[in-house]
Formats: C-alpha cells, structure tokens, sequence
C-alpha cells in the first residue's frame, strides 16, 4: 500500500519534473525585458504616425462624448458613446480635482457653451486655437519625428505641432504665455520625459470647459510598448486651479502604411463663431439658459 | 552572344554607379538644420517701393525688376493693392502660401531626415512636410493653402516643386497674386554655414506671360537662445474677426 502510494508520488513528481522542465524556456523568456527599437542615437525610437487618445476623450476627459445633438448629428449608437476607456487614473473616481471656486466656474461654463455671448464660452478647439498638452495628444491623429537634439510632434488637426528640445536648455522666461506652452524633454531609461510650463490661460482640456491657469504644468511621459504601441501619461498641476496634482493616462497605437501622409487640416480659414455668438446672446436675452449635459443619451 | 553579355554587365555597371551617386548624393546632403529668417521688405511688397505708414521702404526681389504680368491681371494687382487692408487673406489670419510664408518676418525651422524635410514656421503654426522619398504630388487639383512639396537634391541644392495651391493668397501685402495654377520651384542653396541663398521660380499662364523668378538671402539667427515661439495671428484679433468672419 505504502509502496502503491510512493509510486504516484514518484508519477507526480516525475510529472512535475517534466512540466518544470518545459516551462523553463518560458519562463526564462519572460524574464528577458522586452527591447524598443532604436534610433542610432540609441534613445527608443517613437517614430511614426499614432492615432492619439481614446475615443471621445477630447469631448470630456470624465464623460466622453457626446451631447445629444452631436450624437445625432454623427449617427452615434449607444455602444460609441461615453468614454469608451477611463482617462484619468489618478483620483481613482475619474474626476478632476478642481478646487470649490474652480468647480463652480466650470459649471457655469457648461451653461454659457450652450449660449455662447463671448468667444471665451466657445470650446478652444472650435475656434482652432492651439490646445497645448496633453490635449492635442487626445484630439488627433499624430507624427513623431526625432533628431539628436529635439522631439517634433505635428498634429493633423489645425496643423499643430511642438518642437520639444532634447539638449537640456532652461525654459524660456516666465512672463512669456503661449497656447501650447514650452516643452523641454529628456530620457529616463526607455521613457521619454517632457516637462511643459508657460502655458496661457485660454486652452481648455476637453470641450467640457475643463479649464486651468497660467500657472498650469504638465509632465508628460512616452514610453514605446510591446505590440506597437506608446503609453501616454501626463501628470496635471496649477496650485490656482486644482486641489491636487492628477493624472491621465492612455496608449496610442501606430497609424498609416509606408505612404500614408497627413493632409494639410485648415481649420482657422474654414470656422466661423459669429452665427453662435449671434444665436447666444439672442437666447441670453431671452431669458434661455440650459445646462450642457449628457443625460438624455443615457435613458 | 559576347555582345548580350557585354551589355548585361554595362547596364549593371551603369546601374551601380547610379545607385552608388544617389547614394553619395544622399550622403553628402548638406544640413540645412536650424532656426531661419529673411531679412528684407519682401512680405510688404516683393517689387521696389517707398516707405509708408508701418511699411518699410524696400528693393525689390524679383529678377528683372517688374513681374510679368498679363495686361488684365496689371489691373487686378492694382485693384488688390487698393483693397489691400481687408483683400488680403493674411488680414484675416489665413495661411500665407508658399513663397510668401519663407519672408514673413518671423522665424521658422528646418528639421531634415532622409525621407522628408520639415520645416516647422512660427507664423501662425504653419507646418510643410517636402517629401524627399521620390513619390509624385498626389492627383488633384487640390486647393491647399501651403500646396504639396515634393523635393529632391541637385548636387547642395534642396530644390523643392510645390502645386496644388488655392487662389486666395497672395505673394505680399502690395496685392502680387496668383491663380490656382500656381507652380513654385524653391531652391535652397546653402552659401556658408549661417546662410541659404533662396531662389524661386513662379509659373502660372492664367496670370503671367513668362515665368520669372526672385531670390533673397535666408540667415541662421545666432542667438544661442533661439527658439520658435507663437505667433497666432487669428486668436489675438479673433474679437475683430469675430464680427464678420
């Protein structure tokens, strides 16, 4: 009986022996870190053509899309609308941390986009205004183009682009605002770390009137993963603004064939406000004010 | 038997040697890499011209002195010119085609890789990718504000072909225009380290009775500091624009 026990204990032990055995080189695999590609500078090479945020994300960082005009009007189905993955992952509730003053004057602006009496309380991004980062990260399609000394990133939409410096260079002087800021990066291991700061005022991070300060600063994070892809991650701070630094975070994957190119996208030269500046304050006057809301999509 | 085979092995020999001087060619590119700017009157009028009121008096840059231009087209220019503070697209911010963005009066910076060349205007954000990969301009016609750029090197000169324009931009502010018929030849000729000779050659029969040509020095800015910044026209007068754009 002992020796009947002893030999299934041998049978799976031999067993394990032989499952141990095949596992190895897998698991010796594993082990191995998966390597990027290089440029011969040596630094992970981002080249290429990506296809930028999720979905929707540019609408609303906390809701995606849409209102239900837009719905409408883009023959939107219940499953493409919403955020169809989580942009902020830090708070974990997904929502921006403005602080009380900033919450209420976010509200108020979901009311003045819906009757808009100045340009101000019309989406950035309808009035082809550059839209800094990390917004343009998650509004388009983009290209990454890199040389020893400097990061290029040219958006589709409105002909944005950024020149990031590589060689370490200070920022530029703190009085000088612009609308998509001034970015310096650098290489830390395999991730490419931009730091931008004198940003303007004027930009909003979604077409929610998710809005912030000059005192905005953004720390972006590229990192080049398996299966042909970056993870994007940018970490938001303005002490004027939020009550914490938070962070969004979202992977892009490669666009486009070897002859794909970008069109040139005039954006400024095809807009115009004053019909809704018109309609806004027609409505104003009027006594018409409604809250900007996704509600009705979701019964 | 002899003869195939002799002209087997020149026509491979020939072969090489064009892939070797395409190569070599490719090598020997010169870097045209850096922060540019011209420095002339140019985007005020390319044609001699007085001074006036915030315009500086300038030389002209058009060979020859005079653009050639058809007696109809004589009298559009003139109109232009009258009309020049709301019939220019610039007035209202729009992009400013090509040659006329290379001597707006602002920087712009070229970031050269094999396969393309960037160069990247702080005027409003224009960008221009110049393919260098040998593709053709795509089917058109198509109305771009800045065309399509195709180049190619000519022994140190960058020579880009630019069509597909629209015909909403002018060449300065004096009124000079064109049709959608635009065909621009740039030629981008180092001439020492800190300078580019850029010539240009404007063809479009619809407006012109020859081609003609200008040129200008591009000059790398020194200082150490020197970076793009903005300078987005359309969201500091968008208040004005607003009202009847």
């Amino acid at each position: 009986m002992q020796k009947k026990i002893w030999r299934e204990i041998n049978r799976f032990t031999a067993m394990g022996v032989i499952v141990l055995v095949g596992a190895m080189p897998v698991g010796l695999f594993a082990q191995q870190a998966w390597e990027p590609p290089r440029t011969v500078d040596g630094h992970p090479d981002l080249q290429g053509y990506w296809d930028g945020g999720p979905a929707n994300a540019s609408h609303s960082i906390e809701d995606g899309c849409c209102d239900v005009v837009h719905a409408r009007m883009q023959s939107r189905t219940p499953d493409r609308l919403g955020l169809l993955e989580p942009l902020i992952i830090d708070p974990p509730d997904g929502r921006i941390p403005y602080q009380e003053w900033a919450a209420v004057k976010r509200t108020q602006l979901l009311y003045d986009m819906e009757t808009p009496t100045e340009l101000g309380h019309i989406d950035p991004e309808d009035r082809c205004l550059l839209l800094g980062a990390p917004r343009s990260n998650y509004r388009g399609d983009l290209e990454i183009r890199q040389t020893k000394d400097y990061i290029v990133i040219l958006y589709e939409w409105a002909h944005a682009y950024r020149v990031i410096p590589m060689d370490g260079r200070s920022h530029i002087g703190e009085t000088i605002s612009m609308y998509n800021g001034d970015s310096r990066g650098r290489w830390e291991g395999n991730t490419l770390v931009v730091e931008a700061r004198n940003f303007n005022s004027q930009v909003w991070l979604d077409s929610h009137g998710s809005f912030y300060s000059d005192k905005l600063r953004v720390v972006e994070r590229w990192e080049l993963v398996e299966g042909d892809a970056i993870r994007y991650e940018a970490t938001i701070e303005d002490p004027n603004v939020f009550t914490r630094p938070w962070t969004l975070a979202f992977t892009m994957g490669r666009i486009g064939g070897d002859d794909y190119e970008f069109f040139e996208e005039a954006c400024w030269e095809g807009v115009t406000n004053k019909h809704r500046l018109a309609a806004g304050r027609l409505a104003v006057a009027a006594g018409e004010r409604q809250l900007h809301t996704h509600e009705e999509e979701s019964q | 038997m002899r003869i195939s085979a002799t002209l087997v092995s020149v026509s491979l020999a020939t072969s090489l040697l064009l892939v070797l001087a395409v190569s070599i060619a490719q090598a020997q590119a010169p870097n045209l890499e850096g922060i540019w700017q011209a420095v002339n009157t140019a985007a005020w009028d390319i044609e001699d011209h007085s001074a006036s009121l915030g315009v500086p008096a300038g030389q002209g840059v058009v060979d020859g002195g005079a653009i050639p231009y058809q007696p109809w087209a004589l009298i559009q220019k003139e109109e232009n010119f009258t009309n020049r503070a709301t019939a220019d697209s610039l007035a209202s911010c729009a992009m400013p085609g090509v040659p006329r963005i290379t001597y707006m009066p602002h920087p712009f910076q070229i970031i050269q890789f094999d396969d393309r060349i960037l160069i990247l205007y702080e005027y409003v954000h224009v960008t221009r990718t110049i393919y260098m990969d040998g593709s053709d301009h795509p089917d058109g016609h198509i109305d771009f504000w800045m065309g399509d750029s195709r180049g190619r090197w000519e022994g140190d000169t960058l020579v880009v072909d630019v069509i597909h324009f629209n015909e909403q931009t002018w060449f300065d502010r004096a009124g000079n225009f064109h049709s959608e018929a635009l065909h621009v030849v740039e030629r981008f000729t180092p001439n020492g380290p800190n300078h580019i000779d850029y010539e240009v050659t404007i063809e479009d029969p619809n407006v012109f009775t020859r081609p003609w040509t200008m040129r200008m020095p591009l000059y790398r800015r020194q200082e150490t500091n020197v970076q793009l910044l903005e300078y987005e026209c359309y969201a500091y007068a968008e208040e004005d624009l607003a009202r009847d754009k």
